[in-house]
């Protein structure tokens, strides 16, 4: 009996600097910004209040950017969950020097910054970049095409590729612990390499998918750095919109009612991310 | 072969004796070799068996026998040769579309899925109807003894449970040919022969031709009808377990499948002669070769004044076994000889005859 109240004492004691850290700069700022939401606003000055004023301009004036910014954050987690597996089972899957190698340059892109790839991706894609440089020069166009960097597609192929390292690492560790006896048991009972992918690999990997999927995710919905760079003038996500109430516009309560509407927002979609490959990927 | 008997239980014969009738193996393999890089692990070797055999593969680790068993499963592609199973050419088939199932060394059950659904996954695959591949596991889960865990997942099994699963997981698929990879090499000694008891039960019941990988010959003489014997990627010898351990073909053999004494002796012209003792007829290649006796053959004392073969010698060891004795004898002539006798009054220092009966010895090559 002592004995377990002593491990249990032990086990807080443990997780005590942790759970100072995060209390004290996650959980309290965030308890602050939500009593904060409810605030109100006169002359640059917040007053305390109880009103429901901020969360119904955000539902009224940023339903579409919440909406564009959840769409184009679930796009750029599931493309890069997608071809984060694939890569991870090639790495898993062939093994020896190619997968070892494999490994290496994922781990080597980690080197990179985040700026570094964006500034990276404005030289390939920019008015001057390397493509339409190669196009103009090719005489295939006449006029180096601008909708290669300001737009949409450029956040995507950005994010994607910075997000793919942090998706690759979780499902390759998946896949390790995946034994390679049930695959061929698999293979034995009747299943072709599909099924097996389908069967005895991928309901394994069903937490580390949705862990990469929740990270590229919130990742990419907290982001305003990302969009402003290479997203042009048609590209604001919230993470831009929040940013400006905080700074230029000075409205910390309206910026908080927003920070919430987004979290809930993305807590609905990775919930149901995770719901759905659980459903899709079970054991039949 | 082997006649089936099937008795009155649920389960349809796997195959019909149609084919040990009309005298054509089930598997048939030729020439069948595997090289990695440089390394032979098997050398071309040919074997047929016979619907209904009983097999073990016995041999050291690293003789080839797992990379056999994985040739016979689709598991390792053969570096040449052919494999037929039931007259039809499988050489170049996935594992999948083989009619063999193996039961794996380390049972590969899978984890996300209870034990009803490991054991159903083969026959969903197949298409069948839910009702019948329900039934059909319930079935298979009542011959394995599993109907208190059937909801579980493998993690919350015994070793042995898992072993189970894994048999049935293959069993429910009624391969032709069900190979099994060293199915008790993790079980503690009680539990695998409970094992093999129902392992063997299980091979009268449902019939078909089950082929085992062991390195333990106890376990191949306790079940298999026939066994190979592998040695370096060679087929040593093929035969019941009577003939691999009383008429071993060489000296490997002898020492693996059991304790033997030997005696060197040169043959000549059909006659083996042991050199100041006696010479007998044995037919064979002219050479140095070795006379073997199993040592619960050799007779000592009284016991060996009527014997067909005796020599002199003093006992030098005596160690008590139990249910026997075993007693180490310097031969006159210098041999030294192990015997094992229920007889425990002779003593050590003790001056004795030891003889055996010709019908008792082999002759292997040096």
């Amino acid at each position: 009996m002592t004995g377990r109240i002593r491990a249990s004492w032990r086990s807080v004691a443990l997780m005590g600097p942790a759970a100072a850290v995060l209390g004290f700069l996650f959980l309290l700022p965030l308890v602050w910004f939500l009593v904060v939401s409810f605030y109100r606003v006169q002359l640059f000055q917040m007053i305390p209040d109880a009103s429901l004023a901020n969360y119904t301009k955000v539902l009224a004036d940023y339903a579409g950017p919440i909406a564009f910014t959840a769409a184009i954050a679930a796009a750029i987690a599931a493309i890069t969950t997608v071809l984060a597996f694939v890569v991870a089972h090639m790495i898993w899957a062939r093994g020896g020097a190619f997968g070892a190698f494999l490994l290496g340059a994922t781990l080597l892109t980690l080197f990179g910054g985040y700026l570094v790839k964006i500034y990276a991706w404005r030289t390939i894609l920019g008015r001057e970049g390397v493509i339409n440089s190669t196009l103009v020069g090719l005489g295939l166009v006449k006029q180096p095409i601008d909708a290669l960097l300001y737009s949409p597609t450029a956040v995507v192929l950005v994010l994607v590729s910075y997000l793919l390292p942090f998706a690759i690492l979780p499902l390759y560790g998946a896949l390790r612990a995946v034994d390679p006896v049930s695959i061929e048991a698999a293979r034995d009972l009747g299943a072709t390499p599909a099924g097996v992918l389908r069967d005895a690999v991928l309901p394994l990997c069903v937490p580390a998918l949705a862990t990469s999927f929740a990270l590229c995710f919130l990742l990419t919905a907290g982001d305003f750095v990302t969009p402003r760079l290479v997203g042009g003038t048609q590209t604001f996500m919230m993470g831009n919109f929040i940013e400006s109430q905080f700074g230029l516009r000075m409205n910390v309560p309206l910026g908080a009612a927003m920070t919430f509407t987004t979290l809930v927002t993305s807590v609905c979609v990775i919930g149901a991310a995770w719901a759905g490959l659980r459903h899709f990927l079970r054991a039949k | 072969m082997m006649a089936m008997k099937h008795g009155p239980h649920a389960f349809e014969p796997v195959l019909t004796g149609a084919m040990a009738m009309n005298g054509t193996p089930l598997v048939r393999l030729s020439g069948l070799a595997k090289d990695y890089g440089e390394v032979r692990a098997v050398h071309p070797l040919d074997l047929a068996f016979e619907d209904g055999d009983f097999l073990a593969i016995l041999g050291p680790s690293g003789c080839g026998k797992t990379t056999l068993l994985r040739m016979l499963g689709g598991f390792v592609e053969p570096s040449a040769g052919r494999i037929e199973i039931a007259g039809q050419d499988v050489t170049a088939l996935a594992p999948e579309k083989r009619p063999t199932n193996m039961v794996f060394q380390g049972y590969g059950l899978f984890p996300h899925m209870s034990v009803r659904q490991n054991i159903g996954y083969g026959l969903r695959l197949r298409g069948l109807p839910r009702a019948e591949v329900d039934a059909r596991v319930e079935e298979m889960i009542a011959l394995v003894r599993l109907e208190a865990f059937a909801a579980r997942p493998p993690s919350a099994l015994s070793g042995g449970q898992q072993q189970r699963v894994a048999l049935a997981r293959a069993l429910i698929m009624k391969p032709k040919v069900l190979l099994l990879d060293e199915p008790f090499a993790a079980l503690d000694l009680k539990l695998r022969q409970a094992l093999q008891d129902e392992l063997r039960a299980l091979h009268r019941k449902t019939g078909g031709t089950f082929v085992f990988v062991t390195h333990d010959q106890t376990e191949a003489m306790a079940l298999a009808n026939r066994i190979v014997v592998m040695e370096k990627g060679r087929v040593v010898q093929v035969g019941s377990a009577e003939d691999i351990y009383l008429r071993p073909a060489s000296h490997f053999v002898s020492t693996f499948v059991g304790e033997a004494n030997f005696l060197a002796a040169t043959r000549a012209g059909d006659t083996v002669a042991i050199a100041g003792a006696f010479s007998f007829h044995a037919p064979g290649a002219p050479g140095q070769v070795e006379v073997g006796i199993r040592p619960e053959r050799v007779r000592l004392g009284a016991a060996a004044e009527t014997a067909e073969h005796r020599f002199r010698g003093r006992i030098t060891d005596r160690l008590f076994l139990g249910a026997q004795v075993q007693y180490t004898v310097a031969l006159d002539g210098g041999a030294a000889f192990t015997a094992v006798s229920g007889d425990a009054a002779l003593a050590a220092g003790q001056d004795i005859a030891v003889g055996w009966n010709g019908a008792d010895q082999w002759v292997v090559a040096q």
